[in-house]
């Protein structure tokens, strides 16, 4: 018997995702058709008479206008967004800004999918000469975080993503949806990912063949011990999902030459 | 030398300002031109290079939303955003949903400038046969709200009764930790804070019409004493229009 219900959001394009670079904790804001993904899935929900009580962000500026456009869309604007670095997306290290022909290049095909597929090998730290370093350390929010910026992540693999997100998820989360909360989380690929895997007791070897579709909200029902009761659901017309679903796998395979 | 700044933004025309009808409580949202001011205000924010570190609204999208397009302008959307019944506009009670001029030719322009203009005064209450009567006393955000603090009306005493003690006990201690605090919220609401701010008389707050899409900025002394008259962020034209536009409503349209 279902009693609580939580709602997962990946948000849409972002400029980068066009390049099919690694954005990771880069500041990017949605694409246009980033902006309409996050519209469209706030229409859906709004059809579909759902009600949020709160919603979690990370502190990525696309995920949190993501979350405003949902609610615009669902005239409920006035529900409290609590923000978090750790929803973040999952830091990738050196590969940040790369895109896949340049980290082959780079790193060796091996390599990359090693770093993209495992659970716990994490990427090459980034290093105060990276392009990215001072627009992500310099950046004042990261001195706003529950832990000193020093000690905030220089790389991360999907484990190190769940490690820092869990205890967030226990202490902030968890309680509001004990509190009968309907609660959205709007965040990005590899922190719904690293959810997912908690909640559904996902293997460190089956997560690799997770992908969720951007903009397409995950519906989570879940028993009094938060174990979900049903297989997720992901919401809304079906020929839909599978298009996204088809988007964010064509975006994973290997490109051939440039 | 001040030891604080506090910045304050009224929101910019709602779908509603444009038909000339009271709103109040009622969730209108902006209109283009409300949200081309609101994007007008941010970028005067950005222009001057203001950085906060809590933002605090009202439960109403117009507020909100203003907030929501400044934020984005001066790219600070992941600042903590607290959101307050408290800092709503003023409730008009049966006055909600007229239109002003309509007001004016029913009930006479003296009435209407009694029931908007004066200090203790309360407009009719919004009763459960009003029209948005289920739209607003039972909407989902004020489910938390005790039968006291649900208004059917206010008068601008009523107002500031309410947005006072979030802004004692909420805000100032933020200010005194040294956050800098933006609030985007309401004609009224603003007006609260402004009058326990400068120590304005009723008379006095009554006058005073704050633009809209405007940053407002207070420079305070460590007590929260305003140490000058408040600023507006913007171009001299942009302000003096503004203040002009709010002061033309009310009178009934021949």
């Amino acid at each position: 018997m279902s009693k609580y219900k939580l709602f997962l959001l990946r948000h849409g394009e972002g400029a980068w995702n066009k390049e099919n670079r690694f954005c990771s904790w880069v500041d990017q804001k949605l694409s246009e058709d980033g902006l309409k993904e996050a519209q469209d899935c706030g229409r859906l929900l709004k059809e579909q008479g759902y009600k949020f009580d709160l919603v979690f962000t990370s502190i990525l500026s696309r995920s949190i206008q993501t979350a405003w456009l949902v609610l615009e869309a669902m005239g409920q604007e006035w529900v409290p967004v609590v923000k978090s670095w750790r929803l973040n997306e999952r830091h990738y290290g050196s590969l940040i800004g790369l895109n896949r022909a340049e980290m082959a290049l780079q790193h060796g095909e091996e390599k990359v999918k090693l770093w993209r597929r495992s659970y716990d090998i994490t990427p090459p730290p980034i290093e105060e000469s990276h392009p990215y370093f001072l627009e992500i350390y310099n950046d004042r929010r990261y001195t706003t975080c529950d832990v000193p910026k020093e000690n905030l992540p220089r790389a991360e693999s999907l484990k190190e993503v769940l490690d820092r997100l869990l205890p967030y998820w226990d202490s902030t989360v968890v309680p509001e949806i004990r509190k009968g909360r309907t609660v959205l989380i709007s965040a990005h690929g590899n922190s719904c990912r690293a959810l997912l895997k908690h909640l559904e007791g996902i293997s460190d070897e089956g997560i690799a063949s997770v992908t969720l579709p951007t903009g397409i909200p995950v519906l989570l029902e879940l028993d009094e011990n938060l174990k979900p009761v049903k297989p997720r659901q992901l919401l809304g017309d079906q020929a839909k999902i599978q298009a996204a679903i088809k988007k964010v796998e064509d975006q994973g395979k290997a490109k051939q030459s440039t | 030398m001040a030891a604080y700044k506090l910045v304050l933004i009224r929101h910019g025309e709602s779908c509603w300002n444009q038909e000339n009808r009271f709103c109040g409580w009622f969730d209108a949202d902006l209109s283009d031109t409300g949200e081309h001011e609101a994007k007008r205000g941010g970028q005067a924010l950005k222009d001057a290079g203001y950085e906060f570190d809590i933002c605090y609204t009202s439960v109403l999208k117009r507020a909100i939303r203003t907030l929501w397009f400044v934020l984005d302008s001066i790219d600070q959307m992941w600042l903590p955003v607290h959101r307050t019944w408290r800092l709503n506009e003023r409730h008009y009670g049966g006055l909600t949903g007229l239109n002003k001029a309509e007001t004016a030719a029913i009930h006479g322009e003296a009435q209407v400038k009694i029931w908007r203009r004066s200090f203790d005064i309360p407009p009719p209450s919004m009763d459960d046969g009003h029209d948005f009567y289920q739209s607003i006393s039972k909407d989902r955000r004020y489910a938390d709200l005790t039968e006291d603090q649900l208004p059917s009306c206010e008068s601008l005493k009523d107002t500031i009764a309410r947005a006072l003690p979030f802004w004692n006990e909420e805000i100032v201690p933020q200010i005194k930790e040294g956050k800098r605090v933006l609030i985007a919220a309401h004609g009224n609401s603003l007006r609260g804070i402004v009058k326990h701010l400068e120590g304005m008389s009723e008379e006095a707050i009554m006058e005073l019409n704050l633009p809209t899409g405007i940053p407002i900025v207070y420079e305070l002394d460590k007590n929260l004493k305003p140490l000058g008259p408040m600023q507006f962020l913007g171009d001299e034209e942009t302000v003096k229009k503004a203040m002009e536009a709010v002061a033309a409503q009310g009178k009934a349209k021949k």
